[in-house]
């Protein structure tokens, strides 16, 4: 230990531009790596998530990017009779997201409402960590609507509080009673942007059934037929339902079966993985290539202190621990510091009262976030390896005697 | 290059270092004009990467300040035998300045291929330059003898 804090003080340090630039580089390949790290593992949580709509008789829903929509002949009359046929011939899963209210909470974050119906949250599975799962048998004015809270809220919305509030989408004075707590971090991804997550900390969670689909106003309607997923149905089901929206709205749908949501994952994602790996890996490649200019030069203005310790009985192969300590320290640093932006970008979306955003996690960071790390600290490791063992083979090739006198 | 501190390898080495930072900066400025329509993932990958492109390219520029660093650091012995053949400090930094800043336009005219091929504005690069020319500036107090 004191021979490393040695070299470093005095032989790495009395060159300290070298050893920033070292350190600058390793940033470069930490942050790209770390970046390549979490867009594949959000992807594939992602993918996770979706796969559970991937069975068979399942057809998923999807505006048409070519579908003209008229506005002025959408309204709630016709896509009431759109979910009343729905509700009387299929079997379907309906989950919304993101109506915002102005309900108060201790991180004075904005609450979204997300609705669900009991297909949408079989498939789920969402977990809890307090309380009950929600039920469905519920009347609208009469009973008090069965919620879920995120973690956020489960200090100011404790199980067994009830709130009045004016629902956003059926404009009613509704009585929510909170039945259970969502595990922190509990997330949504987009259907077609697998890493994209919202999380729902701030969130609620209301169960919806064919009495408050038909009590509900345009905006969950149309909003709700973009993901909507009909389960247990054949091909010609599927194209009867499709032809029922156009009929009623004007809206041209798709409807995608299993295997086209696998060829979609396919053909899409793991093409567009393989370029960011392939990316990631050429910038890792040309990084490393400096980073080794950068110890080759390195070595060669420090190589009259190396040999001179080499010739008073400084043994390779205590060099090679030494360079693997320093370069074991500058990771550590990088780690640190790449660390430290993580839990600040993280802890920017609580200032900022990004509800969907905002996450809990040790130091700020979420398992994603540890993971992308392991990660990087494996390619740091690689990279370390590599760049001792040139710089020890260099310094071997050059006689003690010609190095002393340099 | 009659009496300068730069041998070809030097040369080399320096241009390539000047040559991979516009190279970067072309390539994102490059990536930016794209209007593909690349898949989401992609796209978030891309951006961010190019969200933080001037503090990138301003990490990339430090190389100049390395190999200027060791450059000079190398050289005192060679610097110290001249002025004992008649050469003085001042002709030898007055040559060092002049090469270098001959270095950095070569390199900035290659770079000017690049930028033909991705039809970019020729002026992208120019900053990069202003930096570089600060950084030479600047080393040229580091010209010292052993």
């Amino acid at each position: 230990m004191r021979i490393l804090r040695f070299f470093i003080t005095r032989i790495f340090l009395k060159r300290w531009i070298l050893v920033l630039g070292m350190v600058l580089l390793l940033f470069l390949a930490n942050y790209l790596s770390f970046t390549a790290a979490r867009s594949i593992i959000s992807t594939f949580q992602g993918n996770e998530q979706i796969e559970t709509l991937n069975q068979e008789g399942t057809f998923i829903a999807n505006l048409d990017p070519d579908s003209k929509t008229e506005d002025e002949t959408i309204n709630v009359e016709k896509t009431r009779k759109l979910y009343a046929y729905l509700d009387k011939k299929y079997t379907y899963a309906l989950q919304v997201h993101g109506f915002v209210t102005s309900l108060e909470n201790e991180h004075e974050m904005e609450v979204t409402f997300s609705y669900i119906n009991e297909e949408a949250y079989k498939l789920n599975q969402l977990g809890l960590s307090q309380g009950n799962h929600l039920t469905f048998n519920y009347h609208l004015n009469q009973d008090q609507i069965p919620v879920l809270v995120g973690a956020g809220l489960a200090g100011t919305y404790p199980i067994g509080s009830t709130i009045e509030i004016k629902d956003p989408v059926t404009q009613q004075v509704v009585n929510l009673d909170v039945q259970g707590v969502l595990e922190k971090n509990t997330y949504r991804s987009n259907f077609y942007a697998p890493n994209s997550k919202n999380y729902y900390n701030f969130a609620m969670i209301l169960p919806v059934n064919e009495e408050f689909v038909q009590s509900a106003g345009l905006d969950l309607h149309v909003n709700g037929l973009m993901d909507i997923a009909l389960l247990d149905s054949t091909d010609e089901e599927a194209r009867n339902f499709k032809k029922q929206i156009q009929e009623n709205l004007g809206m041209e749908f798709n409807l995608f079966t299993q295997q086209e949501n696998v060829k979609y994952f396919e053909d899409y994602y793991v093409y567009s993985l393989k370029i960011i790996c392939t990316i990631t890996l050429l910038l890792l490649i040309v990084i490393i290539c400096l980073a080794t200019w950068n110890t080759l030069k390195s070595i060669r203005l420090m190589i009259k202190d190396f040999t001179i310790n080499l010739a008073v009985g400084l043994s390779y192969s205590k060099l090679r621990a030494i360079f693997y300590g320093y370069f074991g320290l500058l990771i550590s640093i990088n780690l640190a510091l790449l660390f430290a932006i993580t839990a600040f970008n993280r802890y920017g979306f609580w200032l900022r009262k990004e509800n969907m955003l905002a996450t809990y996690g040790i130091f700020g960071l979420i398992s994603m976030d540890w993971l992308a790390l392991l990660i990087v600290l494996f390619i740091d490791l690689m990279i370390g390896f590599t760049i001792v063992e040139l710089t020890i083979k260099k310094i071997k090739r050059i006689p003690i005697s010609v190095g002393v006198l340099n | 290059m009659k009496y300068s501190l730069y041998r070809f390898i030097d040369v080399f080495e320096a241009s390539a270092i000047y040559l991979i930072c516009f190279a970067s900066n072309l390539l994102f400025i490059y990536v930016q004009t794209l209007t593909l329509e690349v898949p989401f993932v992609l796209e978030t990958f891309i951006k961010s990467i190019i969200d933080y492109q001037l503090m990138i390219n301003i990490l990339l520029t430090f190389l100049i300040i390395v190999f200027h660093y060791q450059f000079l650091n190398r050289k005192k012995t060679e610097i110290s035998c001249r002025i004992l053949v008649g050469d003085t400090m001042a002709n030898i930094i007055i040559r060092y300045v002049l090469n270098s800043l001959a270095i950095v336009g070569f390199s900035f005219l290659l770079s000017l291929l690049l930028n033909l091929y991705l039809e970019l504005n020729a002026a992208s690069n120019l900053y990069l330059v202003f930096i570089f020319i600060l950084y030479i500036v600047m080393s040229a107090g580091q010209v010292k003898k052993e």
